[in-house]
């Protein structure tokens, strides 16, 4: 008798307490947050990112001119074979520097996804997969592949000779222009690649003029890159909460909601999303494997393996003679691992940059936040390679506290009164 | 200002919130390696100090190690082979980079660069050391 009312008793006050954790504590606001999870939380703030570090390999990284010409550059699309094409074609400004496309269109359609250009400046690696190792590096890719803006590397340098607005600028910040004017040395049209006539007179091109015109290619790629480097993220609604949270006026009303507060705690705790959506730009900058299914019609994406053998035999890396770096500075190129886990793995971007920014994915899988939290809850197999995820188990509610607190970081943080 | 909990129903929360601070994960935790203690190998034929070139050790940022290397008499062990690996148990992957030991210096010192870690958690680097006499390994834990 008495032991049937104890367990009553109990099952009771169990009743009554989970009824508490189910109901009552997800509508207390706010949150008490702990020493380490206000670490943490400090740690993803804006105001935690130091200035952009100076890209070693591009002397002209923080030149103010560069980025002047770069910028111009940027929006110029007489930088393409057609001339219709620009940077700023599928990197449009308006859509935070991506496209709204699933993958990348401009004279042909591209393998994948035109990422966003804020914060790029911080990453030792750029594309989906990596393979260039600086930004400059990296501009000079789009300029010559017959996808984008489709011209070989002699092309632009005969366009830079005969147009004062780029020429002036860059022999301001270069020194004197080279003479390309004899055509028997410097074809109209040279570059290595899968255009034979252009590879042709490439080939025939003497190994001095080569290296001269690369040396101004990669100078057209490094002031590009001085402008990208100016491209940095604004202060969010996340940002302004975190400034709050250092100073202790506890009947303030804070800039998270009940939702958007447990959203961060999920994404800090349980959802483990921090694990590589870390520090203020919330990315490690690594290759992961998260079994994103494969774009329809498309084979599996081989991702980061396929990156380092290109990355090795590429003649703008870092380690080359096109670089201002010296060996010692050229760590990340020197100790690049490669290995199986590489397999079907892709950068981490940014979620400073959400907004305007979808399709999301390097192939654009996702349209929306829901549907990427949903695929992270679930952690399907990997199509190749290894899904480095496990099933979260997060309920309805907790993806919407997700949701929630991501949208956080697309809204700009509250002027200050 | 004093915050006036008069009754039960108010306290419950908070003692929902400090129980499910005991369930939280541990990867909230964010303990800082500022130095490393010294390690002695598996086998106890070597002991090694690492100091990080920058620390607390950071977070997505390369940088290198040195270490001073002696055997179980406290001498300097210098013509060692070295490798290191590495990488997250609990994620069942290695390291972002692949480090590399430079030749030694002398007096038992080592450069091993290269180093990288991507995620905040516990961390296992492994090395190898092989001279004419022992080949043992050490593991050196490390939580970000």
């Amino acid at each position: 008798m008495n032991s049937r009312f104890f367990l009553t008793a109990a099952l009771f006050v169990l009743a009554v307490l989970l009824s508490f954790l189910f109901l009552a504590a997800p509508h207390s606001s706010p949150l008490k947050w702990s020493e380490s999870e206000l670490e943490i939380i400090h740690s993803l703030s804006l105001a935690s990112l130091s200035p952009p570090p100076p890209e070693a390999s591009n002397h002209v990284s923080a030149n103010p001119t560069a980025a002047t010409l770069g910028k111009l550059l940027f929006s110029d699309p007489r930088l393409s074979i057609n001339g219709e094409v620009a940077c700023a074609s599928c990197h449009r400004p308006e859509h935070n520097f991506t496209d709204g496309l699933d993958k990348a269109e401009a004279i042909g359609r591209s393998r994948r996804n035109t990422p966003s250009l804020v914060g790029i400046a911080y990453s030792p690696w750029f594309y989906w997969d990596g393979r260039k190792d600086s930004l400059w590096s990296q501009a000079l890719s789009p300029l010559e592949d017959p996808d984008e803006q489709g011209g070989n590397r002699m092309f632009y340098i005969h366009l830079f000779a005969a147009t004062p607005e780029f020429r002036r600028p860059y022999e301001q910040i270069f020194g004197l222009y080279p003479d390309v004017s004899d055509q028997s040395r410097f074809p109209l049209h040279a570059g290595p690649g899968l255009n034979t006539d252009w590879n042709n007179n490439w080939q025939q091109m003497r190994p001095e003029d080569q290296v001269l015109v690369n040396k101004v290619f990669s100078n057209i790629g490094k002031v590009i890159a001085a402008y990208e480097r100016t491209l940095l993220p604004q202060p969010t609604r996340f940002d302004a909460y975190a400034a709050q949270l250092g100073t202790l006026d506890e009947d303030r009303e804070l800039l998270l909601d009940s939702d958007q507060e447990r959203g961060l705690r999920l994404f800090m705790g349980k959802a483990r999303c921090i694990e590589c959506h870390n520090g203020p730009l919330f990315s490690n900058h690594e290759f992961h494997n998260t079994g994103l299914l494969s774009y329809p019609g498309d084979l599996p994406d081989r991702g980061r393996i396929d990156a380092i053998p290109m990355l090795l035999e590429d003649p703008f890396n870092c380690l080359g003679e096109y670089s201002d770096a010296s060996d010692a500075q050229c760590a990340e190129l020197k100790y690049m691992r490669t290995g199986i886990e590489l397999l079907g793995a892709f950068r981490t971007p940014s979620l400073r940059n959400l907004a305007d920014t979808g399709p999301y994915m390097h192939k654009g899988q996702f349209k929306g936040l829901r549907e990427i939290l949903d695929h992270y809850n679930q952690a399907p197999n990997a199509m190749i390679g290894h899904n480095e995820a496990t099933p979260l188990a997060l309920g309805n509610r907790e993806i919407g506290q997700l949701e929630a607190f991501l949208q956080t970081l697309m809204l700009p943080a509250p002027k200050r009164e | 200002m004093h915050r006036h909990h008069p009754s039960l129903p108010l306290r419950i929360p908070e003692f929902v919130f400090f129980f499910s601070l005991l369930l939280m994960p541990s990867s909230v935790a964010l303990t800082h390696a500022a130095d490393l203690p010294a390690t002695i190998s598996a086998h106890g034929n070597f002991k090694l100090e690492l100091t990080p070139s920058i620390t607390p050790v950071p977070l997505n940022r390369i940088h290198h190690w040195t270490l001073h290397l002696t055997d179980a008499n406290d001498s300097p062990v210098d013509h060692a082979r070295i490798t290191v690996a590495g990488g997250m148990p609990a994620h069942n992957h290695g390291l972002p980079t692949a480090p590399a030991v430079t030749p030694d210096m002398g007096e038992g010192n080592y450069l091993i660069a290269g180093m990288r870690f991507h995620m905040m958690g516990a961390w296992v680097i492994t090395l190898t050391i092989e001279t004419e006499i022992a080949k043992d390994t050490a593991e050196i834990n490390l939580t970000l």
